[in-house]
């Protein structure tokens, strides 16, 4: 399961890299009922993304619970090429992680 | 039978565990999260939620991009883009002035990435959004209003 939770695709051109990740999450924001159970479904989302480039943390996105389930982020990393690798991570505020690395295409 | 049995207690014992976890998360964030914004997270008004993360006070400026819908039905995804030419941008942070918690995510922007950022949050019903950017010793900041009709979000 935890290597199948980032999805990425990054794409260079000229030296910038379009990057679109999906990242398979429910993002409990903590209030919702199990309408089963009745009982709340405790918070669980992610609070933190980065994103690596060249051995250096380029991104990073603190997130709160305002962001949609499966969240979905773009971004462009500059001076890449084709080849280059770049590593996604999260965090959850359980402390749960999971990371992927990706080469651009 | 039984082997139902014990995945039903291992289930249980599962989704306790998470709930312990969370709680000691929410009381020591600075162990797990060094930079994450925990006051500012937690803010449930637009003006602390500001404050928290040092972002209040900006003045308007065109030149940061908000691309969102003008009306979406789904509060629960909304797509947002911000981009921006400003030069030297070294943060960026999304709020929705209408959520119970307005701040939906806050960016550290490096040299390294143009300062440009999309992705879907959670509107509870109609409001503004408000970009806030920082480039050296200035804030911008920039508002969108979008029209939600099926809320998307109780958080708090």
């Amino acid at each position: 399961m935890a290597n199948q939770s980032i999805k990425v695709r990054a794409k260079a051109k000229k030296g910038v890299a379009k990057v679109k990740c999906l990242i398979n999450h429910p993002m409990e924001t903590g209030l919702r009922t199990d309408s089963k159970t009745g009982n709340k479904v405790p918070a669980q989302y992610i609070q933190e993304v980065v994103c690596e480039h060249k051995g250096k943390d380029v991104m990073t996105a603190h997130w709160s619970t305002g962001i949609s389930k499966n969240p979905y982020l773009s971004f462009r990393v500059k001076d890449a090429v084709k080849g280059d690798t770049l590593k996604l991570r999260w965090t959850e505020n359980s402390g749960k992680k999971d990371s992927t690395s990706i080469t651009i295409n | 039978m039984r082997m139902k049995r014990r995945a039903f207690l291992k289930n249980t014992l599962a989704t306790s565990s998470i709930g312990i976890a969370v709680a000691a998360g929410l009381l020591t964030p600075a162990s797990v999260m060094a930079a994450w914004p925990q006051a500012a997270m937690k803010a449930t008004s637009i003006d602390h939620a500001l404050k928290g993360t040092g972002m209040a006070g900006a003045q308007k400026e065109k030149g940061l991009k908000i691309k969102a819908p003008g009306m979406a039905e789904n509060g629960g995804t909304v797509p947002v883009t911000v981009s921006s030419k400003i030069p030297g941008i070294t943060a960026m942070a999304i709020f929705v002035k209408g959520n119970d918690l307005p701040l939906t995510s806050a960016y550290d922007i490096t040299d390294n990435i143009e300062p440009y950022i999309s992705t879907q949050i959670k509107m509870a019903k109609s409001s503004e959004i408000i970009v806030v950017a920082k480039a050296g010793d200035k804030l911008y900041q920039n508002t969108k209003f979008v029209k939600v009709t099926v809320s998307g979000y109780a958080g708090k």
